[in-house]
Formats: C-alpha cells, sequence, structure tokens
C-alpha cells in the first residue's frame, strides 16, 4: 500500500501492480505473524477448551432415592434429602432437598394442579428458590425463601416477591415399594414442562426468549 | 581516615547507579513516571487514585501470604480459614486487611469514579483512562464475588449461589456465564478451585495489566486541572507545552 507514493501519479496498472508485488520485508511480517497466530492457536485452543469445556457438558441427572412409599403422607410435605452421585468423595456439597407429598383424589380428579400426566400421585417440589436459587422452607401457607422474601403456595406457585416462576420439580418414579427422583425440570407459569434452567430465568411471558439457548 | 572512606563508598556507589541507569534508563522513566507538572489547584479529590494503588498493593500483598496457609478444597477451606484467624502469628490482623481491604477498594473506586466523573476527567484527550477505569471497576467486582466463596461458610455458599444465578440472569448468555462460574450444571466440590484460581491468578493478572495501563495513560495525558481552576492561565493545556 505505501509503494503507492512512489508510483508516477496517472499510472494506474503500475500501482495496483506494485500494491500485488510483495516485499521480502512484509513477506517476512505476513509469515511470522501467521505461522506465530497458528501456533499460537493450537496452543491455546485446548487450554480454552479446558477452561470453558464444563460450559459445554450439558447437565447430567443421576437417578436418586427420595424416600419409601409409605413414609409420604397425603396432603403434607415431608422434607427429603438427595444424595445424588453418593460414592463421590464431595456428595455432601452436591446434596439437594425435595418436599414430597402424597397427592389426594376427589371425584377421579388430583389435587395438584401442576401434576404432569402419569405424575399425579406424588408431588415433589425442590427446595431452590426460583428468585436466585436460595433454600426454601415449609411455611403454614407454602413456602418461603429467607434471602429475599419469595413466597409460594403448597403447590409452588409464586404467591409473592420476585420469584420468576414455579418451584421446579423432580420426575418421579416407583422402585418396588421406593420412590426415585430421575430428572428435573423447570415449570411454567401454568405449572406446563420447560426445558430445566437456573433459578431467575424465566419459562414463561415474553421475558422466556431471552434464554433461548441453555447449556 | 573515615572520610576518605565515605567518599570512596559515595563515589563507587553513583558509579553503580550510573552503570545501572546507563543500561536501564531508570532516571529518564523515574522524571517521566513522577516528576511531571500537575496543574494548580489539586485537592485530596485527586489522591484517590493513589489511594487504591495502595489498598491493591495492600490486597495482592496479604493475598499472597493468606495463599501460604489458606487450602482450597471443599473439606479443608473452612478448617484452614479457622486456623488462619485463630492459630497463625498475626493471621487475624492480615486475614482482616484482606477482608476489610476489599471493602474499602470498593468504596475507594466509587469515589475515585465520582471525582473523576465530577472533574471531567472521562473528556477529551482521557476517554481511554475512564475505560479501562470502567474495566478495571468491573475486574475489582470480579474479584469480590469469587473471593467470597473462598470462606466456604453457609453466607459464602449461599451468596455465591445467589450471585451465580444471578449472572445467569443476563440475556442470551447469562446461562453460559452462570455455567462457566459453576464449572458445570451442578455444584460440586470443584468450585473452590475454581473461584480460588480465578481469584488468585486470572483476574488479578487481568487487574495488573490493566492498572498498568491506566497509569501509562494517566501519566501520558497527566492530571485534569479542577473545574474550578481552569480559568487559571496556568492550566491553560496551550501553556503547557
Amino acid at each position: 500500500m505505501s509503494d503507492a507514493a512512489h508510483t508516477p501519479p496517472g499510472d494506474e496498472s503500475a500501482a495496483t501492480a506494485a500494491d500485488k508485488e510483495m516485499t521480502r520485508g512484509q513477506f517476512m511480517t505476513a509469515a511470522t505473524v501467521g505461522v506465530g497466530g497458528l501456533m499460537g492457536l493450537l496452543i491455546a485452543a485446548p487450554v480454552a477448551g479446558m477452561a470453558l469445556g464444563p460450559v459445554f457438558g450439558g447437565e447430567e441427572f443421576e437417578p436418586v432415592f427420595v424416600g419409601k412409599l409409605d413414609e409420604f403422607k397425603e396432603g403434607t410435605f415431608t422434607k427429603v434429602v438427595l444424595t445424588p452421585h453418593g460414592d463421590k468423595p464431595d456428595a455432601y456439597v452436591r446434596k439437594k432437598v425435595a418436599f414430597v407429598r402424597k397427592n389426594t383424589q376427589k371425584d377421579g380428579k388430583w389435587s395438584d394442579p401442576f401434576a404432569l400426566k402419569g405424575q399425579e400421585e406424588f408431588a415433589v417440589i425442590s427446595n431452590v428458590c426460583m428468585h436466585l436459587g436460595c433454600p426454601v422452607q415449609a411455611s403454614t401457607s407454602g413456602f418461603i425463601c429467607p434471602c429475599h422474601g419469595g413466597s409460594y403456595d403448597a403447590d409452588g406457585a409464586r404467591t409473592a416477591g420476585p420469584p420468576v416462576r414455579p418451584l421446579d420439580r423432580y420426575i418421579w418414579e416407583k422402585r418396588g415399594d421406593e420412590l426415585w427422583a430421575t430428572a428435573i425440570y423447570a415449570l411454567e407459569k401454568d405449572g406446563g414442562k420447560a426445558t430445566h434452567r437456573d433459578p431467575g430465568q424465566h419459562t414463561s411471558g415474553p421475558e422466556q426468549y431471552f434464554y433461548p439457548l441453555q447449556p | 581516615m573515615a572520610g576518605g572512606l565515605k567518599e570512596e563508598l559515595k563515589y563507587q556507589g553513583t558509579r553503580a547507579l550510573d552503570e545501572v541507569d546507563q543500561r536501564g534508563g531508570l532516571v529518564e522513566f523515574h522524571k517521566w513516571f513522577l516528576l511531571r507538572n500537575v496543574p494548580r489547584g489539586l485537592s485530596w479529590l485527586h489522591t484517590l487514585g493513589f489511594c487504591l494503588l495502595i489498598v491493591f498493593v495492600n490486597q495482592a500483598v496479604t493475598g499472597a501470604i493468606l495463599a501460604m496457609y489458606y487450602q482450597p478444597g471443599a473439606d479443608t477451606a473452612y478448617e484452614s480459614i479457622q486456623r488462619i484467624t485463630f492459630d497463625h502469628d498475626f493471621g487475624w490482623l492480615v486475614r482482616g486487611m484482606h477482608r476489610w481491604g476489599a471493602s474499602m477498594m470498593i468504596v475507594l473506586m466509587f469515589l475515585h469514579m465520582a471525582a473523576s466523573f465530577m472533574m471531567g476527567a472521562y473528556k477529551y484527550p482521557r476517554e481511554l483512562t475512564w475505560i479501562t477505569g470502567v474495566l478495571i471497576l468491573a475486574t475489582t467486582l470480579a474479584m469480590g464475588l469469587t473471593g467470597y466463596l473462598l470462606v466456604w461458610d453457609q453466607r459464602a455458599f449461599w451468596a455465591s449461589v445467589v450471585a451465580i444465578n444471578l449472572n445467569g440472569t443476563a440475556p442470551f448468555l447469562g446461562p453460559y456465564i452462570s455455567e462457566f462460574l459453576r464449572g458445570g450444571s451442578e455444584y460440586t466440590a470443584d468450585i473452590i478451585p475454581r473461584f480460588y484460581a480465578l481469584h488468585m491468578l486470572l483476574i488479578p493478572g487481568a487487574l495488573m495489566g490493566l492498572i498498568g495501563i491506566h497509569m501509562y495513560l494517566v501519566t501520558r495525558l497527566g492530571v485534569t486541572p479542577a473545574p474550578w481552576k481552569t480559568d487559571d492561565p496556568a492550566n491553560d493545556p496551550e501553556a503547557w507545552s
């Protein structure tokens, strides 16, 4: 490019020819930057991969024992500590807490408005507040969160405070006389099933389109 | 003769310094960096940046010493901090310096930002200084976030859960940021070394680089005259050159 100044004015073809001609210095610069950059990329790629790997690791849910079927009483919640990956040394960091209720049936209709098809018999509700993830506690009217005052009714629907969606629920299955959780899912406002995501992320309303991609 | 020895030492010392300076250009750098003209009417508000530098050095040094005794692991972190606080000599003091210095740094940073804003120090030709300052603010807040978890008590854990989920609510990229901070979709024991590496190595490295650029720009562009002194003929930029 800088060679253009040295070409006679008015001689367009000579100027473009000079532009295409590469000096040794320019070649050395381009080769150093190019080859050096390539080597740098080759070295940096696996390092960045190790740092960012967990972001794209997806979510694995190990089925976990919830309790014996006869532990859970109709209409009232039992607090259960779930210990997935119980064999791992850091299992105590991975512990989760759920509230389990046996739902009631009246005239063939189940009492739980949020239950998925085939999941009406038990409600296994996560204790993770859907504002920012603090643990909720059972209250006389349902659940409340100590951090920022989020409140939920006994089905996990938000009644007050900042939470953006109902409490997450676990998919359960019976294994003999035991109750097991096999998956966790996020709820839409009306109880519909949404892909699982972190607390604070909407599942309904226009804000749900802020979170189109889940790692 | 005592006098002769003193003279000789002084001569040899000066010569050694000259030899170093001839190669390193230290006197020239010292003049450029510290012995420069400043506008009239400087106030205490102009010293906040230097205060921040001192607090940063305090954080760096106390952090490095704390790292000699801190054991980043889910089973060891809390107990090692108990030992730092109650067993090691002056552990309570060094930990306190680091803990209160962190709060002090955030407070001073906002004061420094407010003062710079009020003085119009973000205007031409100091826009880059302001931009690097904003990056330093963000980086320092990240230091606060990652350092808070390392205490590994209940408050540290749940505050970090809240902070990570808060990052997750950012539109579009949020879920990826929270996964990066958490190191996956679950909270595991790996989160302590992860935050420790961020707090000890990655973020401080970035912070030191940014502070270097920030101070280079301040030195190169000079101190902003206080707005109540811009009428002073001595503060006319034309008069400086």
